[in-house]
């Protein structure tokens, strides 16, 4: 082996890089200086120096403002009013009435924002009602926290949360009314005199029992609840949960009885198309809870009723006196035709579909709903005297106790939680769609079915739904009960009505968008589909109504719907103002929606379509069981974008007279007490900030979604 | 299959929507619903004002709270609809409101052309300006060359047009949609001169940073006289309206006040026997109860103290009745009704 | 198998006409159309029905009829020669639509511009220029419009100067002073002579692309390169400016004349008038110079800045959507990174850009009707809010405002599509 010069025989050592690349100054030169440092030729010269005078300049901007808004919102502001002076605090000493800052001060009053907290989140909304927005604001979040959060999975954490949470506010509720204010069902009876029982319960928000009966069920449900459920759950129980606590739940007069009718068959439809689009659990989870919730009411009332001296009686919920009769409570009004008419149609699933063994527990768990609806159908009784009322209420307790053998067996018993899971199943749909009628029947109809049919036995049936009919109506309660009973009914079931002209604030906003997407997502996938249809008629409509809602500003549909829809409808039918803005911006973003769904529709590859096809699949069951669930996954991103766009769009609704977070903002410059130079501003950075940080956080959510997306997607 | 039920759905929705009806008797409507739907306006102090707590105050809010009173003995049986004012007379013909008592001005083509009718006077307003102290102006007469800020929706726009034309002098006009929005600019100096009713002046002013640094000049430009509007063809309401507030001003012409209306019922006075329903049935003859004014006046009050409670000198606004031209006709002002015989 | 599907289908006659696709395609259609065409006329009936027991009047006769109010003077009122109680109300509509036009078009080139420049600083590797131009898009588009506009107005209408001040001075050499009333800016006088500039002008414009012309052939011919850019600049720059010069300056800047208190009022013809300005008439004198109402100006900003913010991730992920190796074949062939970018970047970004920037233009386009909320006399405001509060006929009038709108939108749209269906055609 002779020496070839020059063969090296261990490595050559590892030198550490220039300094110039790594560090500090690798990370300055790659990041900041190799943009302005190539001198190479004449132009690059020009680019280079360009650049340092450029990025300097933007520097220069960029801390410029970032100081300017430091120095006003924080270094500057004032942040207390100690002495209650108001405007005072935040003026120079040489403004009227002089204040205690120098002359050419200026920084964020933030006081202001303090004393008018309240009026930006729920505008006039009664101070003693509070708890209502505050209720549905939390559940909003919670639901949405589970929506977008990993830990679906670990459904005994959420269990567990709901379960304490739903037992904190039970406790913040027990603390004195002097302190918080809250109250609950009503104030007809004297808490000072009332059982410690009693006054507790008189107290107890309907959430905080909600929400440990959801807690529990979802502890107790084998099959882990994911988030499809809570979309579901969010997308169909929450708006309906919403309307009724943020309104009273009450809505009166003609229109407001077709638009509960409406809120119910919409309910039933959505839940039909969820039931089919995501699977059943997410159906039986709603029902059972509101079965849970509906029996605990009861339960508690009658059971605990004599002992306690609280209980329903002629008077309302409240104590029982010497020779009162306790009866059972009648749903009269919105709130409890609603639980009827979902009763209405869970009962005809659960009894009507599946197995022996589902059979007899449906039965069971039939019984309470049967009483339920019985109990708030049959006529007269309101007066039910007490041996009927024990009796119905010796049923429901036999319905209570199966119901609660049965979840308590069913832990270690799976296949009895799919028995229930499994009413959509087979005939199920022909059933759902019976129990749809009879449950809309058995909603709108209780006396005024009654009523048709002695009409037509009179051979008057052209008096049905006449003037005179509605008035007598009103006289006697839509159950035939005296004005003064249904005032009873109405304190003991009902929350306080809230107007919705006192609405303001977040609220409005956050309600208006809500409802705007939830709404504009059944219409939007109708007419993507529509847009997309072989058939001529069905594409042109489609595409003329989308291509129109798009080209036009919202404001313009804002004003149609306040200045023309009373002119299109007929003579006197009347809408509050909310009302008419939510359809225009529904319809309006139905538009942009279903651009969105046609995008998703479009990235499914044709073959998805010709195999559905090739298994002889029909339209609707290719679309629902093939093409919706790939599409609709695809475009929750788009769907977050629509949404952030029609969450700013909102504030338009100020314009058209709606208080909304902006239109309080404005509105409270008007009160002279805080007026001064520097609270405009302060008003608009904090709305600012508000809107920024909803919106920042769901674009990133969307990109979140659209990364995890694009992985899933990835080949 | 997908679209057949979801179309069923929304045709259902649709002939829901489009059920209600209402009758051209409002009394009966009204009656039904148990309250009054008063259309006000979406802030002015005095007029119609909503304060912290959501309660509606104003001499506006006094009329609905009066017929309120008339027609049910319960001056709290009434609901108010805040409507801007575009919306106020589609409000009203549409059957949303039963009253428009929203500082509106009576005019012909209002009166005629938009099927309303007006049921009286409740306060006779006209168009002024304000001017920052400051400016040394004293007549509108100065104001050559002045820019000028207004919202949009009233006569006020045409008024002070025909006022700089008619007196040769130029101006710009920044025509706003909210007053809130107006009250900001103007504060903000966009202006020097801000127009609207006087009464609006003297409310708006109130929002201003330092009010005590305005002052309005002594023009009125125009003729305003505010008051209820009603639907046209309901004969028995615009009754009920026109004589509630008819009520309300002999009450006060008769001496009749909130705190001795009880007492005075038994007076020897006919006038004030009549009315306050002790003799005669001029109740039932409008379709009420005849202790109609009784209820009205003990709950609201007569015109003056509904004034002097909500506009006049001890309030914010220091609109002085005494020699305007809103004193009672007995005072030489023009508050006048019709007896009650 | 077909004959028997066939003969199947003769068999059963009716019934499979229930089950044949194309027969259900078409009973659906007309179910659909029916219940359509029956929705509008309920409608109709609705409306007529309501606008017969309104006594309302109906029909575009009031197009016809003075408006009676003053507008605040804007390039609309200037096109349209509109005084005030003399323009009708048909030229109040047309003042609506040039100045949302107006408003548009400005906006849109601002936003462009803007728009662009942050998005080829988000993808910069200067980090300074990175991190501004992400703060930027992040924090602007995530702000209602309404809010900013809200801002831009009141809050900086409210720190500039007042009407008696002569204001801030913008401009180099502080030829646009600013105060409350808006933008003052020197009102361009041509003077005799002043044609001759701009056919020079004109002159040196053709014949710098006749240069670029020819050096583009022989580059092509011969593969020299000529800098015509440059020297394009220069003829168009110089040569007009000689003779701008040659013709003595045939151009005056007329500034707009600031009135102090005490100082004498000028007539039309400036004799003194013998009255002296109080303080109601001090401030800028309307009529001399220019101006940009503030109405317009904040307006403007804001929607330049909201809707740059999105342009600006609309080109960020045009620029991303170019596969790197295009820029690395360009390298390898030895482009220069400036023109890698203009000859092979931007066109090929352009295409992933055009349709979303349309749709940019179009909502800049739409939210222009935010100008109701501060006085700009856009067609939304003075069209559908101050004349509709005159004259009362919601139908008619909110039917021509959204005309424009559709018309805009869907014309921008068609117009788009088809400068789309070119670039592709361009692809390869």
């Amino acid at each position: 082996m002779t020496d070839i010069g020059y063969v090296r025989t261990e490595d050559a050592p590892l030198l550490p890089p220039p300094a110039s690349e790594v560090g500090w100054k690798g990370w300055l030169k790659q990041n900041v200086l190799s943009s302005f440092s190539d001198y190479s030729s004449p132009g690059a010269e020009l680019t280079s120096v360009l650049m340092v005078i450029v990025t300097i300049g933007v520097l220069y901007f960029g801390l410029t403002i970032l100081w300017e808004m430091v120095r006003f919102t924080l270094i500057d502001a004032v942040w207390s009013d100690p002495d209650g002076l108001k405007r005072q605090v935040c003026l120079t000493v040489d403004q009227k009435p002089a204040g205690p800052h120098p002359s050419g001060w200026s920084g964020a009053c933030w006081p202001f924002i303090d004393a008018k907290w309240k009026a930006f989140m729920y505008g006039r909304y009664p101070e003693s009602e509070l708890w209502r927005p505050d209720l549905v604001f939390l559940i909003g979040a919670v639901g949405t926290a589970w929506l977008v959060s990993d830990a679906v999975t670990k459904r005994w954490l959420w269990g567990v949360v709901m379960v304490v949470a739903g037992a904190v506010l039970l406790w913040w509720s027990t603390l004195p009314i002097e302190n918080d204010g809250v109250a609950l069902l009503n104030d007809v009876y004297d808490p000072a005199t009332a059982s410690p029982f009693g006054q507790f319960f008189d107290r107890a928000p309907i959430g905080a029992f909600i929400l440990i009966a959801v807690g529990i069920l979802y502890l107790l449900l084998v099959q882990p609840v994911g988030r499809k459920t809570v979309a579901v759950l969010m997308l169909t129980v929450f708006p309906v949960l919403s309307y009724i606590l943020l309104t009273g739940g009450d809505a009166e007069g003609d229109v407001g009885f077709w638009i509960t009718l409406a809120v119910i068959a919409g309910f039933g439809l959505m839940l039909w198309l969820i039931a089919r689009l995501f699977g059943d659990n997410a159906f039986s989870a709603l029902l059972l809870s509101l079965l849970v919730f509906v029996a605990a009411i009861y339960f508690l009332s009658a059971v605990l009723g004599p002992t306690t001296g609280f209980g329903f009686t002629d008077s309302g919920l409240g104590r029982v006196g010497e020779g009162t009769v306790i009866r059972l409570p009648v749903p009269v009004d919105f709130t409890g035709q609603l639980l009827a008419g979902i009763g209405a149609i869970g009962l005809l699933f659960l009894v009507m579909s599946g197995q022996m063994l589902g059979i007899l527990i449906r039965l069971v768990l039939a019984v309470p709903v049967l009483i339920m609806i019985v109990n708030a159908y049959a006529e007269g009784t309101a007066a039910t005297s007490l041996p009927v009322g024990w009796m119905i209420f010796g049923l429901l307790l036999i319905g209570v106790i199966g119901f609660a053998l049965m979840a308590l067996v069913g832990i270690s018993r799976p296949e009895w939680h799919s028995a229930i899971g499994n009413f959509g199943r087979g005939t199920g749909r022909m059933i759902f769609l019976l129990s749809l009628l009879v449950g809309v029947v058995a909603f709108v109809g209780g006396h005024w079915f009654v009523d048709l049919l002695e009409l037509v036995a009179a051979g008057e049936t052209d008096k049905f739904l006449s003037s005179a009919h509605l008035a007598a109506h009103d006289e006697h309660g839509m159950l035939g009960l005296t004005a003064e009973a249904m005032e009873v009914e109405r304190n003991l079931w009902i929350l306080p009505e809230v107007e919705t002209n006192v609405w303001g604030g977040l609220l409005v906003t956050l309600v208006v968008s809500f409802v705007g997407i939830i709404a504009s997502l059944p219409l939007g996938i109708l007419l993507a589909l529509g847009r997309r249809s072989q058939l001529p008629a069905v594409r042109i409509l489609s595409t003329a109504f989308i291509e129109f809602w798009r080209g036009i500003p919202l404001i313009t549909v804002l004003f149609m719907s306040s200045v023309m829809l009373p002119l299109f409808l007929p003579e006197g039918t009347e809408f509050n103002k909310l009302l008419r803005a939510l359809i225009g911006v529904a319809l309006f973003a139905s538009a942009y929606m279903a651009e969105v769904v046609r995008g998703g529709l479009q990235a499914i590859p044709k073959g998805q379509y010709e195999g559905a096809d090739s298994l002889g699949l029909g339209f609707a069951q290719k679309m629902r069981l093939i093409v919706m669930p790939q599409a609709l996954t695809l475009v929750i991103p788009g769907i977050v974008n629509t949404f952030i766009g029609l969450f700013k769009d909102t504030v338009l609704v100020l314009i058209i007279g709606l208080f909304d977070l902006l239109g309080m903002i404005q509105s409270s410059f008007s009160d002279s007490n805080w007026s001064t130079p520097v609270t405009s501003p302060t008003a608009y950075l904090t709305c600012a900030a508000l809107f920024f940080i909803f919106c920042f956080g769901m674009s990133r959510y969307s990109m979140f979604m659209e990364r995890r997306l694009r992985r899933g997607h990835a080949r | 299959m997908t679209f057949k039920y979801a179309l069923g759905a929304l045709s259902a929705i649709g002939l829901a929507l489009g059920a209600g009806t209402a009758s051209a008797d409002t009394l009966a409507d009204v009656k039904a619903k148990g309250s009054v739907q008063c259309g006000v306006s979406q802030g002015l102090p005095g007029f119609s004002n909503q304060d912290d707590s959501g309660n509606w105050t104003g001499i506006d809010v006094d009329v609905c709270k009066a017929v309120a009173a008339a027609v049910f003995g319960d001056a709290n049986a009434v609901k108010f609809t805040p409507l801007s004012a575009k919306e106020r007379f589609t409000a009203l013909s549409s059957g949303e409101v039963d009253i428009l008592s929203r500082n509106t001005t009576w005019t012909m083509t209002r009166d005629t052309q938009l099927g309303l009718n007006f049921a009286g006077v409740n306060y006779y307003d006209g168009q002024g300006m304000m001017v920052p102290a400051g400016l040394g102006v004293t007549s509108a007469l100065e104001l050559d060359g002045a820019s000028i800020c207004t919202n949009t929706g009233t006569t006020t726009e045409l008024n002070i047009t025909d006022f700089f034309r008619a007196n040769k002098m130029g101006f710009e006009l920044v025509a706003f949609e909210k007053a809130d929005e107006v009250v900001a600019a103007y504060d903000a100096g966009r202006c020097d001169v801000y127009t609207t009713d006087r009464s609006g002046l003297a409310a708006q002013r109130l929002k201003l940073a330092d009010p005590a640094a305005h002052i309005v000049l002594p023009e009125v430009i125009s003729k305003e006289p505010l008051g209820p509007v009603v639907r046209q063809g309901d004969d028995v309401w615009f009754n009920i309206v026109r004589w509630t507030l008819n009520a309300m001003i002999n009450a006060e012409e008769l001496g009749v006040t909130s705190g001795n209306a009880a007492a005075m019922a038994s007076s020897d006075n006919p006038g004030i026997k009549r009315l306050l329903g002790t003799e005669g049935n001029f109740g039932e003859a409008l379709g009420l109860s005849n202790d109609w004014a009784m209820q009205v006046i003990s709950q609201v009050g007569n015109y003056g103290e509904s004034y002097e409670a909500h506009v006049g000198a001890n309030t914010p606004l220091k609109l002085n009745r005494s020699g305007s031209v809103n004193a009672l006709w007995t005072n030489g002002g023009l508050i006048y009704a019709a007896p009650i015989r | 198998m077909a004959s028997m599907t066939a003969s199947e289908t003769e068999d059963t006659g009716l019934t499979s006409l229930l089950y044949d696709p194309k027969a259900r395609g078409l009973l659906f259609q007309i179910l659909l159309l029916t219940a359509v065409v029956a929705f509008f006329a309920w409608i109709l009936d609705n409306t007529i029905t309501n606008l017969a027991s309104q006594g309302k009047k109906s029909g575009f006769g009031f197009l016809g009829e003075t408006s009676g109010f003053a507008i605040l003077t804007t390039l609309g009122t200037f096109v349209m020669e509109a005084r005030a109680g003399v323009a009708t109300y048909f030229d109040v509509f047309w003042i609506g639509v040039i100045n949302t036009l107006v408003i548009s078009f400005f906006g849109i080139i601002a936003a462009t511009l803007l728009g662009f420049l942050m998005g080829i600083f988000r993808l910069s590797n200067n980090v300074i220029l990175r991190g501004f131009a992400t703060f930027y898009v992040e924090i602007l588009r995530n702000i209602p419009l309404l809010l900013q506009i809200f801002f831009w107005y009141f809050v900086v209408l409210r720190a500039l100067p007042d009407k008696r001040a002569s204001g801030i001075s913008l401009g180099i050499f502080g030829e646009f002073p600013m105060n409350v009333t808006g933008l003052y800016i020197p009102y361009p006088l041509f003077l005799e002579g002043f044609s001759s500039v701009v056919w020079t002008f004109i002159a040196a414009c053709v014949l710098a692309w006749t240069i670029s012309w020819l050096a583009k052939k022989r580059q092509e011919a011969t593969g020299r390169q000529f800098p015509s850019f440059w020297v394009g600049l220069l003829i168009i720059t110089a040569i007009p400016l000689f003779a701008f010069y040659q013709m003595g300056g045939p151009l005056e800047l007329e500034a707009a004349k600031f009135l102090n208190v005490g100082d004498p009022i000028l007539d039309a013809n400036g004799e003194p008038t013998g009255r002296t300005a109080s303080k109601i008439k001090a401030g800028y004198i309307a009529g001399e110079g220019g101006v940009i109402k503030p109405e317009f100006i904040a307006l403007w900003l804001a929607l330049a800045l909201y809707t740059a913010a999105f342009i600006a991730e609309i080109v960020r992920a045009g620029i991303l959507a170019v596969p790197g190796g295009q820029t690395e074949a360009a390298k390898a062939l030895g482009i220069s990174p400036s023109i890698t970018l203009r000859k092979v970047i931007i066109p090929q970004a352009m295409r992933v850009i055009i349709p979303p920037l349309t749709s940019q233009f179009l909502n800049l386009t739409k939210n222009s009707s935010l100008a109701i909320a501060i006085a700009y006399p856009d067609l939304v405001s003075i069209f559908a809010g101050t004349a509709l509060n005159q004259v009362g006929q919601e139908i008619e009038m909110i039917f021509m405002m959204m005309m424009v709108y559709l018309i805009i939108s869907l014309g921008t749209a068609a117009f788009m599509n088809w400068f789309n269906a070119r670039m592709m055609l361009v692809e390869r």
